[in-house]
């Protein structure tokens, strides 16, 4: 299996299963990340998604972590793409929470 | 606002030559027990807590002998003094009075100037006194570039001064220092209520000091730590979660407060605890403004600025709706430069995560206001992801104003309400 | 016309080689502002989005004598220093953009400024625009939203709230009205130019025929403001909002803020003051391009009285 994974500056990860990019007809990822204003930082090569890049130059906010990729992934590709954005303090909070916040309830 | 603790601004008081009382910090009854013997009796008991109108709360009590200072400290510990904890006690040798000042230097927001404040009539009523017979406080505004000297502090004095002349001098003195206080430190308020008058001087009975939050940076001598700590209160689990947000990275800012963190006060009043996201601080408070009359009370704030990030509106939408009490939320831009196609992209993230089984449609009333730049993406993102076909779920545009967002908000709310049952 | 820059306005920007203040060249000059130079101690000789830099105001004024404006993109803490350069300059206008500059820096700039004739607008301001004329500072964000947001007309805007200055625009443009200029006066309780210096201006100004205003809790801005209209130093039409009725604020500043605060800084006190000197205004912010239109017709009508 080929992945292309890389962190980004926020502290989280993306992944990309490129065993799934090679039978993506519309590569929306690269088309949405090339556009105005958005991080420009993924490219064809060999017809799967690359970095253009280092992988230190992302890291550091190359990626401008708009989440543009993986929702239009959804939307248009082959779900390929998984955006993990840690955070921690978070999961200790809803840990120690006697309560349920309402998203887990049913209205 | 770093406010200081009274025997923080006591230390600093010490440090520029006003006189204090002798005295100590303790813990617990042995050591303050200590420091009554080294004291001598009477002294005073007075709970170090950030919290105003102390004399009035009851955290500063007297004690004539050991016995009595045992049971002040063991009493004062298991105290909370407006709902702040009580760590730690200052031990003072009781001052034998017969007059109280109040002396302060703050900024006159009218005049963009310092202010020097002075009354013969210092102590807890001081405001009251100021209310009901303004001539009894006089004040005198300060040339920053010049300087404050202790001319002009006698200058002051003398308005109201009816002592003999060697104590208003000492007292000058006082205030020229409490302006190098206020200077040196880059104060907000340097404030002593009361000076006392004893029959061996004058001497500051209590300290109020508020250095400016912008300022300390370069306030290294200040116990930083202490500083950054000593707001009205302490930051709660939620907004030390949301800070960590913005820690590492600097594109873009979430400020995240929680108003009413257990939607105590909300339910007080009547209303429906929301959750709430603006783009701009100035459109918080427009939007707060039309939702609390329809009976809705934003329980947090929360404003982004500087064009944040995809992922930061991905990561505060997910810590505002863990908030247990919220029965619904709303977004609102001001008309902005912010990219508002990638705010919109963090908050449908989220709403997928949080709600799998329904594609990210909420389940409670959401109303999202979307102006300025790319709103016409961001509207169309939250169509193309089937969100704003959720039952509960609006999704509008640039031609919204504050009021309109409310009166949707409230309808839906209704509605939601009766076809649901809420969550009760 | 429009009050504090126009068409031949030339301005410079301190500390033009950062991050933040490259990316505002950018949009001065695109929206058409002449943006003649740069200072940043030690860069001089450099050159920025084809602007020159310079070491110092001095130098850069030599060169380009028609500065008038300075725009500042330093640091909070070196604001002080940069303001104090910029008056010593002699400019007319300077925008202090820096937001948590140290109140003390700032209680000295204004008294410095206070000397001379220099207007500092900030600090922690987005800046200015006269509508298709010239744009200092960051306002709109991008140079063809800035056009789209801001249109030429007869209204004069001052704002509190940098994100309410584009709003309040756009609500007036909805309605049909324009802007001669308009300002965020920057967020800071302490700021250099007051409601009552903008109003004065406002009032000389021949293309403003009224004045629309956005305004928040805290401090006496509003209250001091409607004494001075009282007074008749400003007496075109006046449209407001005053935010934050429901505010419930926790913050107190001792006894001394009390006293020298004098109940001032209640959103209804300010409401209450402003009306009582005849200022029109209103219950919803949404609402105040509407209301303006009547009002401007109403002014208009009775031929300016």
């Amino acid at each position: 299996m080929s992945v292309l994974e890389f962190e980004v500056r926020s502290g989280g990860t993306i992944r990309i299963d490129l065993d799934k990019c090679r039978a993506c007809e519309t590569k929306a990822c690269v088309k949405i990340c090339n556009s105005t204003g958005m991080g420009q930082i993924l490219e064809l090569k060999d017809g799967v998604p690359a970095l253009k890049p280092t992988l230190e130059e992302v890291k550091r906010g190359a990626c401008t972590e708009d989440l543009a990729c993986e929702l239009d992934c959804e939307l248009y590709g082959k779900k390929a793409i998984v955006i993990t954005l840690p955070l921690p303090k978070l999961d200790e909070y809803l840990e120690d929470l006697t309560a349920t916040p309402t998203y887990l309830r049913e209205a | 606002m770093a406010r200081l603790l009274e025997h923080q601004g006591k230390a600093l008081f010490r440090r520029m030559g006003i006189p204090v009382p002798a005295g100590r910090v303790v813990q617990n009854a042995d050591e303050a027990i200590g420091i009554g013997d080294e004291l001598g009796f009477p002294v005073v008991v007075k709970a170090q807590v950030h919290a105003g109108g102390r004399g009035k709360a009851g955290a500063i009590l007297f004690a004539e002998d050991r016995d009595s200072l045992a049971r002040a400290v063991d009493e004062l510990l298991a105290k909370r003094i407006n709902g702040a904890l009580v760590n730690e006690l200052l031990i003072e040798k009781k001052a034998d009075v017969e007059a109280e000042l109040y002396v302060a230097v703050t900024a006159d927001p009218s005049t963009r100037q310092p202010v020097a404040i002075f009354s013969l009539r210092g102590g807890v009523n001081i405001e009251e006194t100021a209310e009901a017979e303004a001539s009894a406080v006089y004040t005198m505004p300060i040339d920053i570039l010049r300087g404050f000297f202790y001319y002009d502090a006698l200058n002051l004095l003398r308005r109201g001064w009816p002592l003999d002349s060697r104590r208003m001098f000492a007292t000058a003195n006082i205030y020229t220092n409490l302006y190098r206080v206020y200077r040196e430190y880059d104060c907000k308020l340097a404030e002593i209520n009361p000076l006392a008058l004893t029959a061996d001087g004058a001497v500051a009975v209590d300290a109020r000091v508020d250095v400016d939050d912008d300022a300390l940076a370069r306030q290294t001598a200040l116990d930083i730590e202490v500083a950054e700590e000593a707001g009205e209160r302490a930051a709660t689990a939620l907004e030390i979660t949301a800070g960590t947000i913005d820690k590492n990275d600097h594109r873009g800012s979430v400020h995240f407060v929680q108003i009413d963190p257990d939607a105590s006060y909300a339910r007080g009043e009547g209303k429906v605890p929301v959750g709430f996201d603006c783009v701009g601080a100035g459109t918080s408070l427009t939007t707060m403004d039309e939702l609390i009359p329809l009976g809705y009370y934003p329980i947090n704030f929360c404003d982004s600025s500087g064009n944040p990030v995809g992922s930061k509106l991905y990561r505060i939408t997910k810590v505002i709706m863990s908030q247990p009490q919220i029965e619904g939320y709303v977004f609102v831009s001001c008309v902005s430069s912010q990219q508002l196609d990638n705010t919109a992209r963090g908050i449908i993230k989220a709403f997928k995560e949080l709600y799998p089984a329904s594609g990210g449609q909420p389940n409670i009333p959401c109303v999202l206001v979307f102006r300025g730049a790319w709103d016409d993406v961001a509207i169309d993102l939250f169509k193309q992801h089937g969100i704003s076909d959720g039952r509960w779920t609006r999704v509008l545009g640039r031609d919204t104003a504050e009021i309109e967002a409310a009166e949707i908000f409230d309808a839906l709310y209704k509605e939601w309400k009766s076809e649901t049952g809420g969550f009760e | 016309m429009a009050i504090l820059i126009d068409e031949n306005t030339e301005v410079l920007v301190q500390g033009i080689t950062g991050r933040e203040a490259q990316i505002r060249v950018r949009l001065m000059k695109e929206y058409g502002t002449k943006v003649v130079a740069g200072v940043t101690p030690g860069r001089g000789g450099s050159i920025v989005e084809d602007v020159p830099v310079y070491n110092s105001l001095e130098e850069a004024k030599e060169r380009h004598p028609g500065i008038t404006v300075s725009s500042i993109f330093v640091p909070a803490r070196a604001a002080k220093t940069a303001a104090f350069e910029a008056i010593d300059a002699g400019m007319g206008v300077i925008t202090l953009h820096p937001e948590r500059v140290p109140q003390q820096d700032m209680l000295e700039v204004i008294a410095y400024a206070r000397r001379g004739s220099t207007r500092v607008i900030g600090p922690n301001t987005i800046g200015l625009v006269s509508p298709g004329k010239c744009l200092v500072g960051m306002i709109g964000g991008r140079s063809d939203l800035a056009k789209e947001f801001f249109q030429p007309g007869p209204v004069g805007v001052i704002s509190r709230s940098g994100g309410n200055t584009t709003t309040l625009a756009y609500y007036l443009n909805r309605a049909g009205l324009g802007q001669s200029t308009a300002i965020g006066m920057g967020g800071d309780a302490f700021v250099g130019t007051t409601l009552i210096d903008l109003l004065t201006e406002f009032q000389q100004d021949d293309d403003t025929e009224m004045v629309a205003f956005f305004g928040e809790i805290g401090t006496s801005v509003e209250e001091d403001a409607a004494e001075f209209i009282k007074e008749g130093g400003f007496t075109k039409p006046f449209v407001g909002y005053v935010s934050g009725r429901y505010a419930r604020s926790d913050v107190r500043f001792g006894h001394a803020g009390a006293i020298v605060s004098r109940g001032r800084g209640t959103a209804q006190g300010k409401v209450e003051a402003l009306r009582g000197a005849g200022a029109h205004m209103v219950d919803h912010f949404g609402k105040i391009g509407n209301v303006a239109v009547k009002v401007l017709a109403e002014y208009r009508r009775s031929g300016g009285k």
